[in-house]
């Protein structure tokens, strides 16, 4: 599965790479990218099956992505991946068409609730 | 009328959030008040609730910085004592710090209280600026802590919730 990655901390987007494994998510084609616009790029022209993201970056945030991401009609699945996790902006994140919300500091086990489904239907 | 502060988070609850985020054990101990008017190096966490009226500073020693900041990336100790030697966090280590302190900012917020985003991670070499020795002064609600990252080191960190009245009408300045 290619998988992106998208946080404007490279520590963060390193432990979720890490979390992704200890979950057992073996052989992902993962990129990386720092903010959204420039994940927006990445995923225009790579068409990454998975989108795991921040909310609040710089230049453009988790949500103004996703939203660009639905305006060119990517079929990504998408998920956040924030500090920060408010009834209103899991309700925003859903509503823009997202499909969870993990909130930071995560485990394996979190990664494994929010992507179990996802990964079994990719194998299937 | 007063300010309603939100209060400060539980001890139990910082340490989870740092166990979960570094990986590893974090033991925090209830420390003696930390005599801040001495110059040293802290590393500031500074929080500011969405009515920019309440602030929470949120000072870990350079020590402890180093060592959260180093234990998230399991980058070696050693790095920790050459940010030591020179007396600051290096560049990886304090984007990697700021980090922990976003995460952090989710133990000050809970329904129905004052929501607070960090605002911006400052470092103090030397004396603590006069904000914050008058914020002391008012004698807000504070945290004195000494913390160790198992398989690190430690240090000292202490939290403390101002209000607009305490700080007076500036944003505090570290």
């Amino acid at each position: 599965m290619n998988v992106l990655i998208v946080d404007d901390s490279r520590a963060m987007r390193m432990i979720v790479r890490r979390a992704l494994r200890q979950a057992g998510y073996q052989n992902l084609d993962v990129q990386e990218a720092s903010d959204g616009a420039e994940a927006l790029q990445i995923a225009s022209s790579s068409s990454p099956e998975l989108i795991l993201s921040d909310w609040n970056m710089p230049v453009m945030s988790g949500l103004q992505l996703l939203q660009n991401l639905k305006d060119l009609g990517s079929q990504s699945k998408f998920g956040f991946v924030t500090s920060e996790s408010t009834p209103e902006m899991k309700a925003k994140a859903i509503q823009a068409g997202a499909l969870f919300l993990i909130t930071k500091p995560f485990s394996a086990e979190s990664f494994q609730e929010s992507l179990g489904a996802l990964f079994h239907a990719h194998k299937t | 009328m007063p300010t309603k502060l939100s209060g400060l988070p539980a001890t139990e609850q910082i340490g989870r959030t740092l166990d979960h985020l570094l990986g590893r054990r974090v033991i925090l101990k209830p420390a003696k008040p930390w005599e801040l008017s001495v110059p040293q190096n802290i590393l500031w966490g500074v929080y500011t609730d969405d009515a920019e009226s309440q602030q929470v500073l949120w000072g870990c020693d350079l020590a402890l910085a180093a060592n959260i900041s180093a234990s998230l990336c399991i980058f070696p100790p050693s790095r920790v004592q050459e940010c030591i030697m020179a007396c600051k966090l290096d560049e990886v280590l304090e984007a990697d710090f700021r980090e922990v302190m976003n995460v952090l900012s989710q133990v000050l917020n809970s329904p129905g209280r004052a929501h607070y985003r960090l605002q911006e991670v400052r470092m103090q070499s030397g004396k603590a600026a006069v904000e914050i020795t008058q914020g002391l002064a008012a004698k807000p609600n504070r945290m004195d802590l000494e913390a160790t990252v198992t398989g690190y080191g430690g240090g000292r960190m202490i939290i403390f919730e101002l209000s607009k009245t305490d700080r007076g009408a500036a944003q505090v300045k570290v």
